[in-house]
């Protein structure tokens, strides 16, 4: 079986197509170094290959959800700094808003994710209802935060604009 | 003072804050990546820069309670042993500075939400 798991390991080798730098199935030390410098997942001790395929799994939908969210939130700002420049409204109040609660927002998120995670670790049973409770913990206090902010820079917005005209 | 003037003061230290962030990541964080003793120490990202976070935090933390963070995540969180041996007093006051900054005024933040949901404001 070891003979014929070599030669099959070979053969598949020998289908890619050769590299300079070689495959990962050439060369176990490249593997490795493959591996570890993967910048998405660091060293982990996982249990299982089903816990490290669910990781996985976590990971890439995480990145996903987080980079679209992200890029779908922006996007709605700008359009509504865009609405308010076509409408002859005060764009540049409207840019100060959305960016300072873009801010606030994704600090309170980043902030009870980062907190929250440390505090779970020292909870015995970490189970995934935790982990799904932090993270609507942390996404409802960024909710929460940019519409506080977005409430109010407004007003913080007329104040420091009235205090340099001021001068 | 309205909710709002009072609202202004933690979200300009956030400002702040944030201003330390970008120092922390250029400055230490830069130089811990580029040693492959405690590269892969940082904790886990997450995100893109989410190391800086928990590197910050493992910094800003008292020692044993880093330790038994680390020792609890199942190698998720940073080193603390080896961020203390291959940091300086510097890169540790600028983590607790940043780290400070950020979490407080975050955290005041949502007292004074709070509060002015409980109607202390009106």
């Amino acid at each position: 079986m070891q003979k014929h798991f070599q030669r099959e390991l070979s053969m598949t080798a020998g289908l890619q197509r050769a590299s300079r730098k070689g495959t990962p199935l050439r060369n176990r030390t490249r593997a490795l170094n493959i591996a570890r410098s993967s910048r998405s997942i660091k060293k982990l001790e996982l249990v299982s290959t089903l816990q490290a395929g669910k990781l996985a799994r976590f990971s890439k939908y995480g990145k996903a959800l987080g980079n679209g969210l992200i890029v779908v939130d922006v996007a709605s700002r700008i359009s509504n700094v865009q609405n308010e420049y076509k409408t002859d409204g005060n764009w540049e109040r409207e840019l100060f808003v959305e960016s300072s609660s873009f801010v606030a927002g994704a600090w309170a998120g980043i902030i009870t994710a980062n907190a929250g995670y440390a505090a779970l670790t020292f909870l015995t049973v970490a189970t995934p209802a935790g982990w799904v409770g932090l993270i609507v913990t942390a996404a409802a206090a960024s909710l929460h935060m940019n519409n506080k902010v977005k409430a109010n820079s407004g007003s913080w917005y007329d104040d420091v604009m009235d205090w340099l005209n001021s001068l | 003072m309205t909710f709002s003037t009072l609202l202004a003061i933690p979200f300009v230290v956030l400002l702040v804050g944030s201003v330390f962030f970008v120092i922390f990541g250029q400055v230490t964080m830069r130089k811990l990546r580029k040693k492959p003793e405690i590269r892969h120490e940082l904790g886990i990202e997450f995100l893109s820069g989410w190391d800086i976070l928990s590197v910050a935090q493992t910094l800003t933390l008292p020692k044993s309670i880093a330790q038994r963070i680390r020792r609890n995540s199942r190698g998720t969180a940073a080193d603390p042993d080896l961020l203390y041996r291959y940091t300086t007093l510097f890169d540790r006051v600028l983590a607790r500075v940043f780290y400070m900054l950020i979490t407080l005024s975050v955290f005041a933040m949502f007292v004074l939400i709070i509060l002015d949901e409980f109607g202390v404001f009106d």
